[in-house]
């Protein structure tokens, strides 16, 4: 049982989890446990219940980082959390949750097969602790697996691991009091950068989010806004954002901290390799460039996609997956 | 008998008719007055032709009362052109040349001052006209003379009154002027090379100019749509002998004057102010042809479609279905040829950066979106068998040429023949067809088409799908159309630029 426990002075975790408050001394995980050495991660957390442009944008940014090669943190919330962490493996990224009960009492229920996904095992209502072959991702947290509740405190308390992981964390539908906001708050006390996906500014289902933009926070709206953040805060090297607007796969550091790989590397992980591209409408000639194949024959894919439901053909030229519009 | 009479041709819309100029002189107060014209073109006809006989010596005193009739009187008739045959008609009836000489030649030019002579509009279809009426010779000034001659008569060149007098007494003739020749196709400024990561805008343009087909471009602004559609002339195949007369034809009697025969295909971009009548044809009192005529066996490029008038936009419509342009006013009844084929550009807002994909900054309220499409009517919409999303991708340094100029010349050139002679002299963009044994579509395009066909609504897309996937490939030489034809024909004729999108 000792392999599924990491202390907070592990080398494989970051320094900064041995500088949250109220501190703690380790953590259980399930899953696979290099996954926290792929960086960056990026924190996404935001509203339980979203408006559908918020889960549309949170999608966008989770699934453009993913891709990209940025590890997805979040906290197997209903919302924006799960949105977050399916973006990842639909992305064929890697993803850690953090969560704020025992390993093997996933709250909320709605979201155990997620959480078993990520983990690559399961347990009568979790995961079980360890370290598993087919895990995409990987599960945490710091209380026992078998603590039963999940309290409202331990909500608050998980935030703080989530900010600590981050290199960055985007805020995407935040109440003034909401759990996104103490996880933003952990971010700063531990200088982690902050976007922001910005809203009109009186709304008070952003209220959190508005005033996080008022102190200066960056604002975020799909992976490119994201990437450039991140070479301004010195996270990433110049170049990356650009790279990853090219679709390559990048190690920025050249010391093995992982970035996606190599060219061809990128896993496969849609059903078709098409689909992953129109997670945000793109006309043919877009996407032909993007997966590097001839008009001819993405024409030819759209229309076999779109006859098995996959993919549909807005009016104005644009293409866009079923799964984004359902 | 003081009596005298000449052919002469006058230019009505995008063609002449012949009329006969008729003059009579009688003893009474000196004056001359002119039957037949409108009030103020007859007193500046009046003016000229008396200036121009005072050249050769003959005052107002000589010409007593003169009395010109130009016949039909009620047809309408245009300008200056019919200077010179009033004159001749005149210095007949005065005795000065022979009336039995100038009755059977028809002549065409306006007349300066001096007596000179000076180029008219309309000259190629007057010679044609006046090929029609039966007139032995065609007395034109210099300027006019190599054009007229396209016309298979005997085209006079003249100088000036004096010398087309010299002429007609016998005492010197008048050179008979060679036709103009046919100019080829000189190197253009663009090329289609330089439209780079645009493989799809590119497509769409190429087998827009093989078939014929009538293309829409749409999308934010500066990913290249009006590029693109300029660069539709260096890829049209130059005009053979025939029809570049028939284009000069029209544009001569339009005003448009050239020395030679222009073989470049027209291509016409007016600006989105035009009326209505400036585009289409109409006129008043005469018929005037509009720039869809101007532009016949050759592209009417509309860029910015939703900024023209709507009224002008759907006048289009017949005249892009049935090729022809028909106008009835009170006076006259007018039929234009319009073998035309339309490039047109439009953004999806005002603002124009709907739908840039990087980014969405449009800052239109979405009732003036709305607006902005609804200016451009389904109707004409349907009139274009491509429609094509344009987007800027990738970067452009970056990648290659998609095809160059030359190139696309040479496909669409074959692949315009193909079709010249399986319709009879018409481009797969010009037939109304939706099922023909001629397309030659293979089992399994067949089988596709029928498919998408139970899926899609509207006839006229499933028109433009065969006829466009037929012209794919021509394009590439294939006697049959494949599967994949009609999936990318389909692709190419499905989107609109007022689609529900993504707001």
């Amino acid at each position: 049982m000792i392999d599924a426990r990491i202390d907070t002075d592990d080398d494989r975790l970051p320094s900064t989890l041995t500088q949250v408050e109220p501190a703690f001394t380790g953590v259980w995980y399930a899953g696979e446990p290099d996954v926290i050495g792929r960086r960056p991660r990026i924190g996404i957390i935001g509203s339980r219940h979203p408006r559908a442009e918020a889960a549309t944008v949170a999608r966008r940014i989770a699934l453009d980082a993913a891709r990209t090669g940025c590890t997805i943190v979040s906290g197997l919330a209903i919302g924006i959390d799960g949105i977050a962490h399916r973006a990842a493996l639909d992305a064929g990224g890697v993803t850690i949750a953090v969560l704020a009960g025992g390993l093997r009492r996933v709250q909320p229920a709605s979201n155990r097969d997620l959480a078993r996904t990520i983990a690559g095992s399961r347990s009568r209502t979790g995961v079980e602790p360890g370290t598993h072959t087919a895990a995409r991702g990987l599960v945490l947290s710091e209380y026992g697996p078998d603590l039963e509740d999940a309290l409202p405190y331990r909500f608050r308390e998980r935030n703080r691991i989530i900010a600590a992981l981050s290199d960055y964390v985007v805020v995407v539908q935040a109440r003034h009091d909401s759990g996104s906001m103490l996880t933003a708050e952990a971010a700063l006390s531990l200088g982690v950068p902050i976007g922001v996906v910005p809203s009109a500014p009186d709304d008070p289902t952003y209220a959190g989010a508005t005033r996080l933009i008022r102190d200066g926070a960056d604002a975020v709206v799909d992976g490119t806004s994201l990437f450039r953040r991140l070479e301004v805060h010195g996270i990433m090297h110049p170049g990356f954002a650009a790279a990853a607007a090219r679709g390559a796969v990048v190690d920025p550091d050249g010391h093995g901290s992982w970035i996606g790989g190599s060219e061809g590397a990128q896993p496969p992980l849609f059903d078709h390799p098409l689909a992953s591209i129109v997670q945000v409408p793109r006309t043919v000639e877009e996407i032909a460039g993007l997966a590097g194949a001839t008009l001819r024959d993405v024409r030819h894919m759209l229309l076999e996609l779109e006859d098995d439901g996959m993919v549909l053909h807005a009016d104005d030229g644009t293409w866009i997956s079923t799964d984004v519009v359902s | 008998m003081n009596f005298a009479q000449t052919l002469a041709c006058t230019v009505l819309g995008s063609d002449a008719v012949p009329v006969v100029v008729e003059a009579s002189i009688s003893t009474g107060l000196p004056c001359v007055q002119i039957i037949g014209l409108r009030a103020t073109q007859a007193t500046e006809a009046r003016e000229r032709v008396r200036c121009g006989l005072a050249s050769l010596g003959i005052g107002v005193g000589d010409l007593r009362r003169c009395v010109v009739s130009i016949a039909p009187a009620d047809l309408p008739k245009s300008g200056a052109a019919l200077d010179l045959p009033i004159a001749l008609a005149i210095l007949a009836a005065l005795g000065r040349v022979d009336p039995a000489r100038i009755a059977g030649i028809a002549s065409h030019g306006e007349l300066g001052l001096d007596g000179s002579l000076r180029a008219a509009d309309g000259v190629v279809a007057a010679a044609f006209a006046a090929l029609r009426s039966g007139a032995r010779e065609f007395v034109v000034s210099s300027g006019n003379a190599r054009r007229a001659a396209l016309a298979p008569t005997c085209v006079l060149a003249a100088p000036d009154l004096r010398s087309v007098v010299a002429h007609l007494t016998g005492s010197t003739r008048l050179p008979r002027a060679d036709a103009a020749s046919l100019q080829d196709v000189t190197s253009f400024d663009v090329d289609l090379a330089e439209v780079r990561a645009q493989r799809a805008g590119v497509d769409a343009i190429v087998t827009a100019a093989a078939g014929g087909h009538n293309v829409l471009l749409f999308g934010a602004p500066g990913c290249g749509k009006t590029m693109l559609a300029q660069r539709m002339p260096t890829i049209l195949p130059p005009l053979d002998a025939h029809t570049a007369l028939e284009v000069a034809t029209i544009h001569d009697a339009a005003g448009l004057r050239e020395r030679e025969l222009d073989a470049h295909p027209p291509f016409r971009a007016p600006h989105h102010t035009i009326s209505q009548q400036a585009l289409v044809g109409g006129g008043g009192a005469r018929p005037i042809v509009g720039e869809v005529t101007l532009a016949h066996r050759g592209v009417l490029f509309l860029d910015e479609l939703p900024e023209y008038r709507p009224s002008a936009l759907d006048a289009l419509r017949q005249p892009l279905e049935d090729h022809e342009v028909r106008i009835r006013r009170a006076g006259w009844v007018a039929r234009y040829p319009c073998r035309t084929q339309l490039v047109a550009a439009m953004n999806l807002c005002r603002c124009g950066q709907w739908g840039a994909l990087t980014g969405d900054s449009c800052t239109c309220p979405t009732t003036s979106r709305a607006t902005y499409l609804q200016r451009v009517s389904g109707a004409i919409i349907d009139r274009f068998d491509i429609r094509t999303r344009m987007t800027l991708s990738g970067s452009i340094a970056d990648s290659a040429p998609t095809i160059d100029s030359a190139t696309a010349t040479r496909r669409v050139d074959t692949a315009r023949s193909m079709q010249l002679e399986r319709w009879g002299g018409r481009l797969n963009g010009e037939v109304a067809i939706v099922d023909d044994a001629r397309l030659e579509l293979d089992p399994r395009a067949r089988e596709r088409a029928a498919r998408i066909a139970q899926r899609t609504d509207g006839g006229r897309t499933q028109r433009a799908m065969v006829r466009v996937a037929r012209t794919i490939a021509d394009l590439d030489e294939r006697a049959r159309v494949s599967e994949d034809d009609v999936v990318a024909a389909y692709d190419m004729c499905r989107s609109t630029p007022g689609g529900a999108g993504r707001d």
